[in-house]
């Protein structure tokens, strides 16, 4: 055989080894290609972000001209942006009406070598300010380089004292855990959910510190499953944990709960109501405890993304000992992020899961304890929502990135308890757009801390923000 | 052609081989709508752009910058996407024999470097010649008959190496590990 024949032959045998994909997909003739045509032409964004976008085409001709509504889009935007600047344009609408102009206004704090991890748990955010000069947070330290031939990132704790100024590492007394998110019942008392593997078996393990992050002790935690657990705890020795197990007939999952009032030295467990999953966890002194999550449709369910189920919410007024199912309205998949004001009103973010598209996010309210939950009635546009901190029923604040896949970071807030939203105006880190907001944590209208990736392809450093009070 | 027939016409070509190209490389469906729907957001934004004789290449760039995007923000989105669990066996199609040959393939392409692999795959999955394939990767035509002619050596190394050296394979997939095989390269 010659040798270009075998060439040929081993592109042919590389052919039929394409992996199996329907025929039938894709099909131009099917109204899903058609409703998308006509949306794409009606200038009606489907996925990505256009100003990302472009930048993705190939072979672009310099000087060359471009459509007029591009031009005239973009003067528009220039137009809007230099108005908004000078707060003379509504800059966001509640139900298509405007509000005024009054962004809040960012400023760049520092850099910092370790990344917060994209957390989901009983604190919303990866970033837990407890008060105005003490915050955590709870994330991964990249040695450099900071690219993706990096040494694997370790757990850390950063700590501050002085508001962001200056950050130290809270060295835990076990290594090789993974880690969830920190609940800080008081300033200087936190506990922290972790999972270690250890003599061929995984353990559950809570941390807690009770002098602002120098020293942590560790006692053991329930863990019946292979997710690191939730916890909240509401005081010192009241603390509620959520963990995965087997399903009734030993597949799928289901979830127990565990709570303590000793300080974690005993734990009582109990199962969850049906096929119920936990993604947020959020508990107040008064003894109520709020569960986010998604509803599978049997505990079999692998992917909430493509299969049935929606978000759901579970609520307890004994400490997380019984739980009740709440009322959720049909709007995405996961209640993914919980932030209560007080015992009784919280602000949630539903969520998609899927591609770019799907990434949409929603807001839910409940005003009695989470036992029902309403569609926030103000109205933000398509975001992909990461983190939300809302220190009071009329103040929250929320950040991630534009839907999409452009994953330019935003923040937003409102100071109407969620009937207008406002954008706030980040600035840009060595001329680049900041990425997505991953930590957030206010303790007020104008005081607030926030953790962004400096660019979409940044790996291991973020930028710490604070808003600068000029709202 | 006025722009609005241009594009029809760009989308009834472009449509179903994206569709294919995104599955083609293990998106989701969801995301591989995803991707079909941006870049033919953006050929319509760069209608102008697009070249007359032969649009599927310049798409193709499109779709694989996309696709590295989304990629880099999956990566991003691992830890939450991690605690969704493993899909589980589907009793159904326990038992069923697999076909070694191709996986052989599959995982001897898997070994290789990620430029190989989509240089390979643009021609033998997607069909493109090398000349299309030289404005997918933005490179020269003449480059791209280079690579693709190493890159089939390549293959063609690992695939006689993995036969002589036998198939280890990765208990739980039943996939070839590529760590166990090194190939220099030729």
């Amino acid at each position: 055989m010659s040798d270009a024949s075998t060439k040929d032959a081993l592109l042919l045998e590389l052919a039929a080894a394409r992996p199996p994909v329907p025929t039938q997909e894709f099909d131009v003739a099917t109204a899903q290609a058609e409703a998308l045509r006509q949306r794409i032409m009606a200038g009606d964004s489907v996925a990505i972000d256009p100003l990302i976008g472009d930048d993705l085409a190939p072979g672009r001709v310099r000087g060359q001209r471009q459509p007029r509504w591009i031009v005239g889009s973009a003067l528009g935007i220039a137009v809007a942006l230099f108005l908004v600047g000078f707060g003379v344009v509504p800059v966001l609408s509640e139900h298509g009406g405007v509000v005024p102009a009054g962004a809040s206004s960012w400023k760049l704090v520092s850099e910092v070598g370790w990344h917060v991890q994209p957390s989901i748990g009983s604190d919303p955010s990866a970033l837990d300010c407890p008060s105005t000069s003490t915050c955590y947070a709870t994330g991964l330290s990249f040695p450099p380089p900071y690219t993706s031939a990096a040494p694997q990132p370790h757990v850390v704790i950063e700590v501050t004292h002085n508001g962001g100024a200056t950050w130290h590492e809270s060295p835990l007394p076990l290594g090789g855990v993974s880690i969830g998110s920190i609940t800080c019942p008081l300033v200087n008392t936190c506990m922290l959910p972790g999972r270690t593997e250890g003599h061929g078996r995984a353990m559950g393990v809570m941390f807690t510190t009770t002098d602002g992050g120098d020293s942590w002790s560790s006692l053991p935690l329930p863990l019946t499953g292979g997710f690191i657990p939730l916890l909240s705890c509401a005081s010192p020795l009241n603390c509620v944990s959520l963990n995965d197990a087997n399903g009734p007939d030993g597949l799928g999952i289901r979830y127990m709960s565990s709570a303590t009032n000793d300080g974690g030295h005993t734990w009582t467990s109990s199962p969850l109501p049906g096929t119920f999953r936990a993604y947020a966890l959020q508990c107040s002194s008064s003894g109520r405890c709020i569960a986010g999550g998604y509803r599978p449709t049997a505990y079999r369910v692998s992917d909430p993304g493509t299969e049935g189920g929606s978000a759901a919410a579970l609520y307890s007024s004994d400490d997380g000992r019984t739980w009740s199912p709440a009322s959720v309205p049909p709007s995405g998949r996961i209640l993914l992020y919980v932030s209560c004001s007080d015992s009784t009103h919280c602000v949630g973010i539903s969520q998609t899961l899927g591609g770019p598209r799907h990434f949409a996010s929603h807001l839910l309210d409940t005003d009695d304890g989470g036992k029902s939950w309403f569609t926030s009635s103000g109205a933000i546009p398509r975001l992909n929502l990461l983190t939300i901190s809302c220190p009071s029923r009329e103040v929250c604040w929320v950040g991630g990135n534009r839907a999409g896949d452009g994953g330019v970071g935003v923040v937003y807030s409102t100071n109407t308890g969620g009937k207008n939203w406002i954008v706030g105006q980040l600035p840009k880190d060595g001329g680049l757009l900041l990425g997505p907001v991953l930590g957030l944590s206010c303790s007020g209208r104008t005081h607030c801390l926030a953790l962004a990736n400096p660019s979409t392809s940044s790996i291991g450093r973020q930028i710490l923000l604070s808003e600068d009070g000029t709202s | 052609m006025d722009p609005e027939a241009r594009f029809r016409a760009i989308f009834n070509v472009a449509y179903p081989a994206l569709g294919r190209y995104a599955l083609y490389r293990g998106v989701s469906k969801a995301d591989a709508e995803d991707l079909v729907g941006a870049t033919l957001e953006v050929a319509w934004r760069r209608i102008d752009d697009i070249p007359a004789d032969d649009p599927l290449p310049w798409l193709y760039a499109v779709a694989r910058n996309l696709l590295m995007n989304m990629q880099r923000r999956n990566r991003r989105d691992a830890a939450l996407i991690a605690r969704l669990p493993a899909p589980e066996a589907d009793p159904a199609h326990e038992g069923k024999s697999h076909d070694v040959d191709h996986e052989k393939v599959r995982a001897a392409l898997n070994s290789l470097s990620e430029d190989d692999q989509e240089l390979l795959k643009l021609v033998a999955w997607d069909g493109l010649a090398p000349s299309q394939v030289a404005v997918v990767l933005g490179v020269s035509a003449v480059a791209t008959r280079t690579r693709l002619h190493r890159a089939r050596r390549r293959l063609a190394a690992r695939l006689e190496l993995d036969d002589a050296a036998g198939i280890a394979r990765c208990p739980d997939t039943n996939i070839r590990n590529p760590k166990t095989v090194e190939v220099t390269d030729v």
